[in-house]
């Protein structure tokens, strides 16, 4: 509680009247502050925002090297992606729609019997060419329909 | 400020103390305390395997995983020449092998289990699989001669288990525990794992899954025989429940002859690919091993007796048949949850 014409009402020595304003510095740093702490607060939630995007992305990893990772919107045209490997090569087929492997050099062509990804979360892999194609989020976290999926 | 000097120290120092408790809290919000989640997606036991685990000891409980898959492949892997299962295949009666405690336990117990089921699974099948090709570029239809030599070198009890962790075959024998393995590894896993302050495990060993959440509902889907990369039902893994979730079918791994499907999974009796009315099983349990070897052999045997040998040993499971239907073990009843288009009869 304070009075407005300056003085208190306890009993201490009487002060000359001091300037209403807040001091410049004191309002400069607290206003700071507080900039500073929408700035942060506004710059993660615009973030995770951005990380809600939900466009698929078909992702080929070698070795758990990648070797392609791109939205599937950029396929206008269905295109062929080739990997050479020790045996011969493999053929990924890439359409905005749908992403399969058209073709494996591999023995059993599991990778090829896995037929057409078109969710998040789908994928097929090659146990001898190590090779890995899969449809995966925009999301830091890929939340697709389920979890984990039994094969 | 509005007041004497002291008691406007007083309110600035509150209010600047304000400021830096919403400086700190700021930080904490852009996500400091976020609980650690680890992910590993390798190749290892002869497949491809994904790890994910999220709570406090996520980094350290993934390093032991990495530690356990390396140690287990080195013990089981048959493409491994250095592993014990292949030295066990270079054995004999005059010079047996001494396994590990692990490795032995394993085999022992496979071998219990080809006793059980007469032979239906036997884990000395290699060499039929061999002769018709899958894996090694070999893949066509064999003579009937050709089948009928080598069946006489599948049987499980060419396999002598000896005291003291010592064991050897007979010559021509191949031991495989892949029918087994990965469902042995999981339960290898998920018990190591509970030493750990870990809130979701979710293991993916080539297909086989094991999972266990404390914090949160998990879905496990089940691949679709008609087209692998989807899925045609999934299993609702409660808070707090730890399950195998195991699905065995020809419907990834075949081969096409003359307009005929031949897939991996074998009959023992007649030395060629079980052709039956089912395109796919699924063992739900909290036993991976048992879960593994039991998918295998209830693919073989067809939907009806697969249906009377679930309810003899109280196997949880999903048998998908030709014809679409579904029948689901009446225990899952409410946590199987099929996609549309599908029937679930339930059976017990």
């Amino acid at each position: 509680m304070h009075k407005k014409d300056g003085q208190s009402n306890t009993s201490h020595k009487a002060l000359p009247p001091r300037n209403f304003r807040f001091a410049s510095g004191d309002v400069f740093i607290i206003g700071a502050i507080l900039l500073f702490c929408v700035i942060l607060i506004g710059g993660m939630w615009f973030y995770r925002r951005s990380l809600s995007d939900s466009a698929k992305y078909v992702r080929i990893t070698r070795n758990g090297e990648v070797l392609l990772q791109k939205s599937l919107s950029e396929f206008t045209e269905p295109s062929e992606f080739l990997i050479t490997t020790d045996n011969g090569r493999m053929v990924i087929l890439i359409s905005s729609e749908k992403v399969c492997v058209k073709e494996s050099d591999c023995p059993d062509k599991i990778c090829v019997h896995q037929g057409d990804l078109t969710e998040i979360g789908d994928g097929a892999v090659c146990l001898p060419n190590r090779v890995v194609v899969e449809i995966i989020s925009g999301k830091e976290d890929n939340s697709g329909e389920v979890d984990v999926v039994s094969r | 400020m509005f007041g004497p000097a002291s008691s406007r120290t007083g309110r600035s120092r509150a209010f600047a103390f304000f400021c830096a408790f919403l400086f700190l809290f700021s930080f904490a919000l852009t996500g400091c305390s976020q609980v650690p989640k680890k992910k590993l997606e390798i190749f290892a036991l002869d497949t491809y395997v994904t790890i994910t685990l999220e709570g406090k000891d996520a980094r350290e409980a993934m390093t032991e995983c990495t530690d356990i898959l390396a140690d287990m492949e080195g013990k089981l892997s048959r493409q491994r020449a250095d592993s014990e299962i292949s030295a066990l295949n270079r054995s004999s009666e005059e010079s047996p092998v001494i396994l590990s405690e692990e490795t032995y336990a394993l085999l022992s117990w496979v071998y219990g289990y080809s006793e059980k089921t007469e032979g239906s699974f036997d884990m000395t099948i290699a060499p039929l699989m061999d002769l018709w090709g899958f894996g090694n570029y070999g893949e066509h239809v064999p003579e009937q001669s050709e089948i009928d030599e080598t069946l006489l070198r599948v049987d499980y009890r060419k396999v002598h288990l000896l005291s003291g962790n010592r064991a050897y075959v007979e010559p021509g024998t191949e031991v495989d525990l892949g029918g087994a393995a990965k469902g042995y590894i999981g339960d290898v896993l998920m018990e190591k794992l509970k030493e750990y302050d870990l809130r979701k495990i979710i293991l993916d060993l080539g297909g086989n899954v094991c999972a266990w959440s404390s914090s949160s509902e998990l879905n496990i889907g089940i691949a679709d025989p008609d087209e692998p990369g989807k899925i045609f039902c999934t299993y609702a893994l409660e808070k707090g429940e730890r399950m195998s979730v195991i699905t065995s079918g020809s419907y990834e791994r075949f081969f096409e002859e003359n307009g005929v499907r031949y897939g991996h999974i074998m009959d023992t009796s007649t030395g060629c690919p079980a052709v039956t009315d089912l395109l796919s099983v699924t063992v739900v349990g909290a036993d991976g091993t048992r879960g593994d070897v039991y998918s295998t052999t209830l693919y073989a045997i067809g939907s009806e007796e697969a249906k009377k040998l679930a309810c003899e040993e109280n196997i949880d499971c999903i048998l998908c048949l030709d014809n679409g239907t579904l029948w689901v073990s009446s225990s899952l009843k409410g946590k199987v949850h099929a996609q549309e288009g599908r029937t679930i009869e339930y059976f017990s």
